[in-house]
């Protein structure tokens, strides 16, 4: 299959989901109850410390596999199990058929495992002649419906209660209705005669204890103890990334899988399994046979990689996907193979085949709600970065044409097209401040909320003219635009100025500044943004400033991290970058430390009643969430009215809503409509990207509702009146 | 933390995720119970695994007093149709409101899962605070990691389909926990 015709299959695949309104309801009120389960469940439970520990105990485990590999073994088979390690998908399957023809087996239960779904063991075991059930309830609904799971934990989360009983209508041959206690009494009695006959029960696990060579379960419908009780042969097939060291970790994770996964205090069972057991054979007592498969199929390459051993840590608990706000739009199906979400394109990448996660990687709008929920710590969105990079290395960029790249990545081509932009864009906003409409292949852009126009004077122009009266004898500020500030906000960068200087600074607009390089690192395009980093090093550098100041948070964390981390290879420019991201401060927090007083008696914004949205990478990765929250009911002595969500992603995620518009939209409109739920007049932000996005929508709408950006809330109350 | 302390936590608990918590002084007395629940649910078959303790609350006789048919046989398929099947079980745990069932004995595991209630006896004394106490302990007691064992909270659930919690899938749909005390240091 060509490029382009991946790129049709898959935004087709998007579509279907997105107009999938059952898939959409069931995961929007999973999504709205998650949060408040997740936080009653953890309730006492000291959550870092938890989360400290199991991040820290499986990066440990990772560290010492093979040891404990062998431990594992050793344990496990003194206690009477068969251990095999299976290096590929192919070896586990064949060990697993093998054994089934060996032993004379006819019928096969199954309980939950990804490990399985991973490797297609099914297929292959029917291919061997045996008759497969899964007996997890939303395992067999995928099965009788020939799908794939579409969440890890939650396999059927898409179905609707009538599509599930037209499925048991068809398997039991009988007009089921869809009345989902009635079908789950119908599920019990159909799939109890299969755990009754059946000669092999095959089970994943949740963990696997070297120490005592034990395997544990976590499941809540009880089909997995049957599965390993009743049959005669207990296969157990385990992915490495399992074995942790000692019942101590497994009372770790036992105390944070169920929790995170679905917001329950603890599963109704925990079952641990630790050697050979006896069972009921005819009316007889005899030992069970117990094969543990231990399975690579590419974990230890992902482990071995340097970039990419954090996601060992992961433990399965799906808890990503459920804050994910992309996922929560599209569902699992669309992720390529059978791990969805962030962290579902990563273990893609590895587990099956790099070409299926390129595809779904792209669907991550790195707000890093996962990584704040994650009880292993993984940095997923940093992660797919690194994959985008290594996949932009490999084949080039492809969502967008890189020559847009090599349009924003030089500044003076970029600056005289949007100069250009902003004289010819008059017809498009009919003399308004926004562009409601786009021609061609930009229509999509503004389906669902208009664009900012370019400004007529960039604030560059501004800058330059206003730095003539600074006197060089105050605090200097080396301010930091970027672009939308630059070209689209003016009045931004101007209400920056205003409050800097009441706080006591002169500031400085250094004119060979370029974009951050945050586009270029969401594209994976590790090159520009090299050289951009060294433009703004050098840039910045000007004037030996006290400070250098952005208001914009993506800019913000490009100069504090990015800029470091990228010119890490070359040591004298790594010096410098380290020196420039030493002054870096982002806006609010710097007026919050400085302090600002208005010294009037009445406040020109006293009263007013406003809203705030956390901009992902203002909460996430600068943790200022507090700092503009005081500023404005403080200093403007404005009335502060939380939203539902306020901390999650607006849809804008830089080039996200050129990627996929058609998701950006529907999680903007959740944005809107909590925004607007709150009877707020305004709503305040500290990001100009989330402002265009969020004025956008709200101009579509012809919301009365006022966006401001701290700065400007600021600038007016300070305003000598 | 004190009995008194971790019961009304294992209570709470246990209770909130919908399993049914009973506590009586004696031995004796959680067989008037276990004889009072049987007759209450008009069960007609039950199955016991025999231990020591069930038999100190002399069961047998009181079941036998409401006209139920009870066995111990292992056998699946009986098992499969028994109304009620009733286990002594060593501990709880007051953090997950949980009971800790290590068990080898097939029969002993098969009355736990298969039939629609589930009946446990345990000792007030053994509610442990935390699954990872009850991990430490059952080593200590067993001498080994047993083969095979469970931490049981409230019934079997699912919520597979349309995210709707529905009670009793492949377990019970029932867990009546009885708690007794005798025994207990005061």
């Amino acid at each position: 299959m060509s490029n382009q015709e991946k790129n049709q299959d898959f935004k087709a695949s998007i579509q279907k989901a997105l107009q999938d309104q059952v898939m959409r309801g069931a995961l929007s009120r999973f999504a709205d109850a998650y949060p408040t389960a997740r936080k009653n469940a953890y309730q006492g439970v000291d959550i870092e410390a938890l989360r400290g520990e199991i991040a820290c105990s499986k990066a440990k485990n990772g560290d010492d596999l093979d040891q404990l590999i062998k431990m594992f073994t050793e344990n496990a088979t003194k206690r009477g199990a068969k251990v095999y390690f299976a290096k590929t998908a192919d070896d586990a399957n064949r060990y697993i058929a093998n054994l089934a023809v060996d032993r004379g087996v006819k019928r096969i239960v199954k309980s939950k495992s990804m490990a399985s779904e991973e490797i297609h063991l099914n297929d292959h075991l029917k291919k061997a002649g045996m008759i497969v059930n899964e007996t997890d309830l939303g395992e067999w609904i995928i099965q009788l419906a020939g799908q794939k799971p579409s969440h890890m934990v939650m396999p059927a989360i898409h179905l609707s209660k009538e599509q599930v009983a037209g499925y048991f209508s068809k398997e039991m041959k009988s007009d089921i209705p869809p009345d989902i206690p009635l079908m789950v009494q119908k599920a019990r009695v159909e799939l109890r005669t299969k755990f009754i006959e059946a000669d092999m029960g095959i089970s994943g696990a949740n963990m696997a204890v070297a120490e005592t060579g034990s395997i544990a379960t976590v499941t809540n419908e009880g089909n997995a103890r049957l599965t390993t009780t009743l049959p005669r042969i207990h296969v157990a097939l385990v992915g490495i990334e399992k074995i942790i060291r000692n019942m101590q970790e497994a009372a770790n994770i036992i105390k944070a899988l169920p929790k995170s996964a679905t917001g329950q205090l603890i599963t109704s069972y925990v079952t641990f399994v630790t050697g050979v057991t006896p069972t009921e054979v005819d009316g007889q007592v005899q030992d069970k046979e117990l094969h543990i498969v231990l399975m690579d199929n590419g974990r230890s390459d992902m482990l071995k990689d340097p970039e990419f051993k954090q996601a060992w840590q992961c433990i399965r608990c799906a808890s990503c996907l459920n804050v994910c706000p992309a996922y929560q739009m599209v569902g699992g199906h669309v992720y390529g193979h059978i791990y969805a979400g962030g962290i579902g394109a990563i273990l893609t990448f590895f587990f099956n085949d790099p070409e299926d996660a390129e595809k779904p990687q792209n669907l991550c709008l790195g707000c890093g709600r996962c990584t704040e929920v994650c009880p292993g710590k993984i940095p997923i969105p940093d992660l797919i970065l690194k994959m985008r990079r290594r996949m932009a290395e490999k084949n080039g960029l492809k969502m967008i044409p890189k020559a847009i790249f090599s349009v924003v990545a030089n500044r003076k081509l970029m600056h005289s097209l949007l100069r250009v932009a902003s004289i010819g864009q008059f017809p498009l906003t009919g003399g308004k401040p926004y562009i409601r409409h786009l021609p061609f292949f930009f229509s999509e852009l503004t389906k669902e909320r208009s664009l900012p126009a370019v400004a007529p004077q960039p604030f560059r122009d501004f800058a330059k003219e206003h730095e003539k009266k600074n006197t060089g004898k105050k605090k200097r500020v080396n301010f930091y635009g970027g672009c939308l500030i630059d070209f689209c906000y003016p009045h931004i960068g101007k209400a920056v100025y205003e409050v800097l200087e009441h706080a006591g600074c002169e500031v400085y607009f250094p004119w060979e500044q370029a974009c951050c390089g945050a586009p270029a690192k969401y594209m994976g395009d590790g090159e520009t943004q090299i050289r951009l980093a060294k433009q703004n090093v050098a840039a910045m550098e000007e004037g030996n400033p006290d400070y250098i100041v952005s208001a914009c948070p993506t800019c913000t964390v490009a100069l504090l991290e990015d800029i470091v981390d990228v010119l890490k290879e070359e040591p004298q420019w790594h010096e410098r970058a380290k020196k420039v991201a030493a002054k870096v401060r982002d806006f609010s927090d710097l007026v919050a430390e400085l302090g600002v007083k208005t010294g009037k008696k009445s406040k020109p914004l006293a009263r007013k009643k406003f809203t705030y949205h956390d901009s992902c990478h203002y909460r996430r990765h600068l943790h200022l969430s507090d700092v503009p929250r005081k500023l404005l009911t403080e200093v403007a002595g404005m009335d502060l009215i939380e939203m539902k969500d306020c901390d999650q992603c607006c849809g804008m995620a830089g080039s996200y809503l050129v990627k996929f518009p058609e998701i950006s939209a529907p999680i903007l409109q959740k944005k809107l409509d909590n925004i607007t739920a709150t009877g707020a007049e305004m709503v305040c932000v500290d990001c100009p990207g989330c402002v265009m996005q969020i004025a956008g929508g709200l101009d579509k709408k012809r919301s009365s509702v006022q966006v401001k950006h701290t700065a400007e809330i600021l600038a007016e109350s300070l305003r000598k009146g | 933390m004190s009995t008194e302390k971790l019961f009304s936590v294992f209570q709470a608990k246990a209770e909130s995720m919908s399993a049914q918590v009973h506590r009586v002084g004696t031995y004796a007395a959680a067989g008037e119970l276990i004889a009072a629940k049987v007759k209450e649910m008009k069960a007609e078959k039950v199955h016991l695994f025999p231990s020591p303790q069930l038999e100190k609350t002399n069961c047998r006789a009181t079941l036998a007093g409401t006209g139920v048919n009870i066995s111990e046989k292992l056998d699946r398929a009986e098992l499969d149709v028994t109304d009620v099947g009733i286990t002594f079980v060593p501990y709880a745990v007051a953090e997950t409101g949980s009971i800790f069932h290590p068990e080898e004995n097939p029969l002993g595991r098969m009355v736990t899962m298969l039939p629609p209630t589930h009946i446990a006896i345990v000792p007030t004394s053994k509610i442990l605070p935390t699954v990872a106490d009850a991990l430490v302990t059952v080593v200590a007691d067993y001498g080994k990691v047993p083969g095979y064992m469970s931490f049981i909270s409230g019934p079997s659930r699912t919520a597979d389909i349309e995210r709707v919690l529905t009670i009793g899938v492949h377990g019970p749909s029932r867990l009546i926990v009885i708690l007794v005390d005798e025994g207990m240091e005061k």
